[in-house]
């Protein structure tokens, strides 16, 4: 069969899927873990009947219909883009992963479904027996989203560690098969607790009630303990999946954390150590706003801050300095010996979990302290401060989970690869160029979709 | 190869079952809030079909991801062809895509706040939301369309204007209205089925079922005129199409949508029937009507006869309705409150989705042995050289 080349420069192709990738992905991990941080609440509505609880758990149902409804949209435009600038990558990948792909379309359909019956059918799930059932739509809500995403992650690690390249048990199972599954889950449980915390203070600065503005303050703080709490579990995880890639993909992994894209991994280490920092600040101004704050957080938290600044920076030093764009042709220095990864990052990435551990046990026992019906006691000065805190935390995991995306696609993208040792960028050109016969576009470009 | 066909039929008639729902209710919803400036119960319909778009409509697009990798998985050629050869008008729908969902979310969910704005505004919002996904089908329908009667033209933009498409824009515009119209009656039926012991809101369903009766006769009407355009603008650009429909196990795709149209008919006939009028229930006429509507079922393997006799039904149905509608539309009709007309609507909204379904069923065997007629083969298709199945 005969294609006509598209005719345009290759890194159209690339902006337009890396663009819709993202911004799919940037949906897809919120609605992971906006669903199950929603099936938790509402159960926790359900158990304890706290009037807030089912309240939050429907402002968590509204997030997840609208980012369930955003999703089916970019969802519809990468394939659409995948079909038009990547057809030859789009058919290879269908061809081995062709149960994966179709298994994380149904349960995604079955999320939404579930999802949108949860939201819908609040009203009628309100009393008798029905409340349980209701309760069961956000859980099978949940449970959809979760194996949705191990079926995409089978196919998103297949493509960085292909080993065996042809074999059904061994594509699913490949070397970080697991690994990427279990950091994502604490990656979208991050993403969606800080970004419901960065909705409920937005809402917090347009509440016109005092009423409303407890609450927001309150679902402020629930997101941020979880988003929170799931961010310092992060790189206990991240270590396993690295550790995997470098034993699946040592090309990958060497370009990733030594080669030409160590940048990109400093400039995640730089966003996550910014992301414990202000986690730290919100912690503080929540234990402040306390009637009676702990003595021992008055010491503690100035020696955590300080620590949690000096990791930040060692974290993101980048070793070999020639690879940083731009510093390269400003200073002659090939290598910052402080940014080795052993033992200085080892220690920055130590001081950071631990301190900011600790700074989320205190900000855990002032939330428990908050009185049932109203938020903390402070100032609109510093409500205010406290809301735009979480909304630099939401903006943060944002930035830090796209560029992460990006590490990830570098790895492969960098060394010429669509899908390691399977198919390179070379083998696309072909789509938006005829043969080098010198015809112009309008020759036609011999395309075979069952080619392995 | 069957199996291949069957999957991505059973996915594709599921998914179009749910969106021309949504593109029909679309359509209808700024009408109703326009109603609802004199009449308020239509602003609560509005709202109702809004609210029912959204749901059918997310799903449905879900249903499509699920459908194109079916499609990209079980028929690679002709995926990756229409995709490379319709790039610009692909892209160009995937953008008015995106600015109708920006429309149509804030459309429901801000309601309230826009139209405590200005009702005018939020009717447009619902407007444009309405007319870009028009766009968004109207050029899917071009696809489609081209699958059947493809043209030779060098870009995409020109591949869509090939003889059947504006037939089929036409055709499913009304198809959409048909279905949105007796799915509503349908549910009207229901609430007031389920809800027959308590009379709070019976006038509203009342209303929603006679409002959902109308839109589904009256398109159904228009329907039977632009069904034909369109067989007869197929018949001219593909003569082999109609005979091979009528050869064989085929003629059942045939006569099947004609027994539901007469099912559609007569149930709506007999609804209709149950509003008091001075005039017009004659039962000679009525059998004439009746006998019809047999004659276009028995009759509907031979086109022209098939044709003599739809028109002839669509002048009685006409005629019938000129003397009905006054009475429905303006007065009270609390006959209409029963067990019969409750069920019979409820069983009219599924005949209805039935009908669509087959119709789209009868585009796709048409093509057969091909999946673009000319260009790609089913057997090019085959199992054995997609690795999908090994």
């Amino acid at each position: 069969m005969t294609l006509e080349p598209l005719g345009i420069p290759l890194s159209v192709g690339r902006l337009a899927i890396a663009a819709s990738a993202l911004l799919h992905s940037l949906f897809a991990t919120f609605i992971v873990g906006s669903s199950l941080i929603g099936a938790i609440t509402a159960t926790f509505s359900h158990v304890t009947r706290k009037e807030w609880l089912g309240r939050l758990a429907r402002l968590i149902a509204f997030a997840l219909v609208l980012s369930t409804a955003t999703i089916s949209f970019f969802g519809v435009g990468l394939v659409f883009f995948l079909n038009i600038y990547w057809p030859q990558f789009w058919h290879r990948i269908f061809q081995v992963m062709f149960w994966p792909f179709l298994g994380e379309a149904a349960l995604f359909l079955g999320e939404a479904i579930f999802a949108y019956a949860w939201y819908y059918l609040w009203e009628w799930g309100r009393h008798g027996w029905r409340q349980r059932v209701h309760l069961a739509f956000i859980w099978l809500a949940a449970g959809c989203a979760g194996v949705a995403m191990f079926m995409i992650d089978i196919t998103a690690s297949y493509m960085l560690t292909p080993d065996p390249v042809y074999s059904a048990w061994e594509n699913i199972l490949n070397p970080t098969m697991i690994h990427l599954d279990l950091h994502r889950w604490f990656g979208n449980l991050t993403w969606a607790g800080f970004g419901i915390a960065g909705i409920c203070a937005l809402s917090y600065l347009k509440a016109p009630t005092e009423t409303d503005r407890n609450f927001f303050q309150k679902g402020g703080a629930y997101g941020f303990v979880l988003g929170y709490g799931a961010l310092l579990i992060m790189p206990v995880v991240g270590y396993q999946y690295l550790l995997h890639l470098r034993y699946g993909q040592p090309q990958a992994f060497y370009t990733v954390m030594l080669g030409e894209r160590s940048w990109l991994f400093a400039f995640v280490g730089l966003l996550y150590g910014l992301l414990v920092f202000m986690g730290s600040l919100y912690a503080s101004q929540m234990i402040r706003s306390q009637p009676n704050p702990p003595v021992s957080f008055s010491g503690f938290f100035p020696f955590s801050l300080a620590i949690i600044v000096l990791a930040t920076i060692t974290l993101a030093m980048p070793y070999h300095l020639q690879h940083v764009p731009f510093l390269n042709q400003l200073i002659d220095q090939e290598i910052n010996p402080l940014g080795k990864m052993q033992p200085y990052k080892y220690f920055a990435l130590s001081g950071l979990v631990i301190f900011g551990f600790g700074n989320w046990l205190y900000s855990l026992q002032a939330f428990g302290q908050m009185p049932p019906h109203t938020g903390y006691s402070h100032t609109p000065r510093t409500g205010r401060g406290m809301a735009a805190t979480l909304i630099s935390l939401a903006g943060l995991t944002m930035i830090i989970l796209l560029s992460m995306g990006w590490v990830r696609e570098s790895a492969r993208a960098v060394n010429g690869y669509l899908i390691y040792e399977v198919m390179r960028l070379e083998d696309e050109k072909s789509t938006y160029q005829s043969s080098s016969s010198g015809k112009g576009s309008s020759n036609e470009i011999r395309f075979n979709p069952f080619e392995r | 190869m069957m199996n291949a066909s069957f999957w991505v039929g059973l996915f594709s008639l599921a998914h179009i079952t749910l969106a021309s729902l949504g593109v029909g209710c679309m359509v209808l919803a700024p009408i109703a809030e326009g109603l609802g400036r004199t009449r308020p119960h239509f602003t609560d319909v509005a709202y109702l079909i809004t609210r029912f778009t959204l749901v059918t409509y997310t799903t449905s697009i879900v249903l499509a991801v699920f459908m194109l990798e079916l499609f990209t998985g079980l028929f690679p050629l002709t995926n990756s062809w229409l995709f490379n050869h319709f790039r610009y008008p692909l892209q160009f729908a995937l953008a008015v895509f995106l600015i109708q969902l920006l429309c149509l979310y804030p459309y429901y969910h801000f309601w309230d706040w826009f139209r405590s704005k200005s009702i005018t505004w939020h009717m447009v919002l619902g407007g444009a939301a309405a007319v870009l996904i028009l766009v968004w089908a109207g050029i899917l329908d071009g696809i489609g369309s081209y699958m059947l009667t493809p043209v030779d033209e060098e870009s995409g933009w020109a591949r869509l204007w090939n003889p059947t498409w504006l037939p089929l824009m036409v055709h499913r515009f009304f198809g959409n209205l048909v279905i949105a119209g007796y799915v509503m009656a349908a549910y009207a039926g229901w609430r007031l089925w389920t809800n027959r012991r308590r009379i709070k809101d019976a006038g509203y369903y009342l209303l929603l079922l006679k409002t959902g009766m109308s839109i589904g006769i009256v398109n159904l009407m228009i329907q039977l005129v632009s069904g034909f355009v369109y067989a007869y603008r197929i018949q001219t650009v593909r003569p082999d199409v109609q005979p091979k429909l009528l050869e064989g196990g085929s003629t059942i795709l045939v006569i099947g949508p004609f027994i539901l149209l007469a099912l559609l008919l007569l149930g709506s006939h007999l609804i209709f029937r149950s509003v008091h009028v001075d005039r017009g229930h004659s039962y000679w006429g009525e059998g004439l009507y009746v006998l019809m509507i047999c004659l276009l079922v028995v009759l509907a393997p031979f086109p022209y006869y098939r044709r003599l006799i739809s028109l002839l039904v669509l002048i009685q149905t006409g005629w019938y309705l000129s003397y009905v509608f006054p009475a429905w539309i303006r007065h009270s009709t609390p006959s209409l409150n029963t067990p019969f007309v409750h069920g019979s609507a409820m069983i009219l909204g599924m005949a209805s989705l039935i009908l669509y379904l087959t119709m789209g069923t009868i585009r796709e065997v048409a093509r057969g042995p091909d999946t673009i007629y000319g260009i790609i083969q089913h057997q090019a298709e085959a199992s054995e050289k997609n690795e999908v199945f090994h």
